[in-house]
């Protein structure tokens, strides 16, 4: 009778359950990463070439800001990324129109719009701040402050959200300042 | 031959420019899919992104399990319309929305179970319809 070589079953069956031990282990983690994918977007660092060419305080206020952070929850990184320097660009915008709104109160006349940064590397929302600064450009040569004013005070505008004054997250908003009706330059 | 073949690709190119033609010229963009997302309100999904300006149109079309979730929309600058809740069946709509690339989230209003006796919240699978008009 030839003799059999017998493979320890116990040697063979262990290999078999632990590679189906090793499959459920990755489906589990895939599931767990799956169920993950739509918690808080990654928050870019305020060094991230997204915000070269930007000023670096704004970029840091933006970032620590709860409510930009709450903007860009559930976002993808890349996507998270552009909406962040949209929001820097957009602080920067927001701010220059109520300084000219509030210029334009007090002088009783529009003044020009400052030059905004251009960040080195736009991003897709590049498109929609061009716009948006097209915008307030035209309403400072309307000649109806009214106009401005609402703005600055529209409930999904930059003024329902972005602080009025820089660096003071808790404090008023910039539709907070105009419709308070101040003047800005210590209100004088 | 060869003529027949330019006479249909020109025929279909001024039968194409016509269609072009004949489309509205305002802004139209919509979107109808399905998404599973979180039964647990730490949790928000980004739907999908529109372009466009004028009215944005969300509808909570079903979920299952059902529930009652915040739909809002947030441009590509930040600024963002109210959070609305709604359950399934409702729709609603934000208006004079300016040109930007609006994303349309979600998040459930309330922490539900929708996970039986597994850890965590889980899921739900939600149908939806966004526009921009």
């Amino acid at each position: 009778m030839p003799s059999v070589e017998r493979v320890p079953a116990s040697s063979g069956s262990r290999k078999v359950y632990l590679r189906v031990f090793g499959r459920i282990c990755a489906i589990i983690l895939v599931a767990a990463v799956a169920g993950c994918a739509d918690s808080r977007a990654d928050m870019p660092s305020s060094s991230d070439p997204v915000f070269v060419g930007l000023d670096r305080s704004v970029v840091e206020e933006v970032l620590s800001s709860p409510v930009a952070q709450d903007r860009v929850a559930g976002d993808a990184p890349e996507v998270a990324r552009s909406r962040y320097q949209g929001m820097v660009r957009n602080f920067v915008l927001c701010r220059s129109a109520l300084a000219a709104y509030q210029s334009w109160l007090r002088e009783g006349q529009a003044p020009p719009l400052p030059e905004q940064p251009e960040p080195l590397n736009p991003a897709s929302s590049a498109a929609s701040i061009a716009r948006a600064t097209n915008t307030i450009e035209s309403l400072l040569a309307s000649g109806d402050i009214e106009l401005l004013r609402n703005e600055l005070t529209n409930t999904a505008g930059c003024g329902e959200w972005i602080p009025a004054s820089p660096g003071d997250l808790a404090g008023p908003t910039i539709s907070d300042v105009v419709r308070g009706g101040q003047l800005g330059k210590d209100d004088g | 031959m060869l003529v027949s073949r330019s006479i249909r690709v020109i025929s279909g190119a001024i039968a194409g420019g016509l269609i072009v033609a004949l489309m509205p010229s305002t802004a139209f963009a919509y979107s109808e899919n399905n998404r599973t997302v979180s039964c647990d309100t730490a949790y928000t999904t980004s739907l999908v992104t529109l372009y466009g300006d004028g009215t944005l149109s969300y509808s909570q079309v079903d979920t299952s399990p059902d529930t009652n979730r915040y739909a809002w929309a947030v441009s590509d600058l930040g600024d963002s319309f109210p959070l609305r809740a709604l359950v399934d069946q409702q729709n609603t709509k934000w208006f004079s929305a300016p040109a930007r690339n609006w994303t349309f989230k979600t998040r459930i209003v309330q922490n539900k179970n929708c996970n039986g006796i597994s850890p965590g919240n889980g899921n739900t699978a939600l149908d939806y319809q966004a526009f921009v008009i």
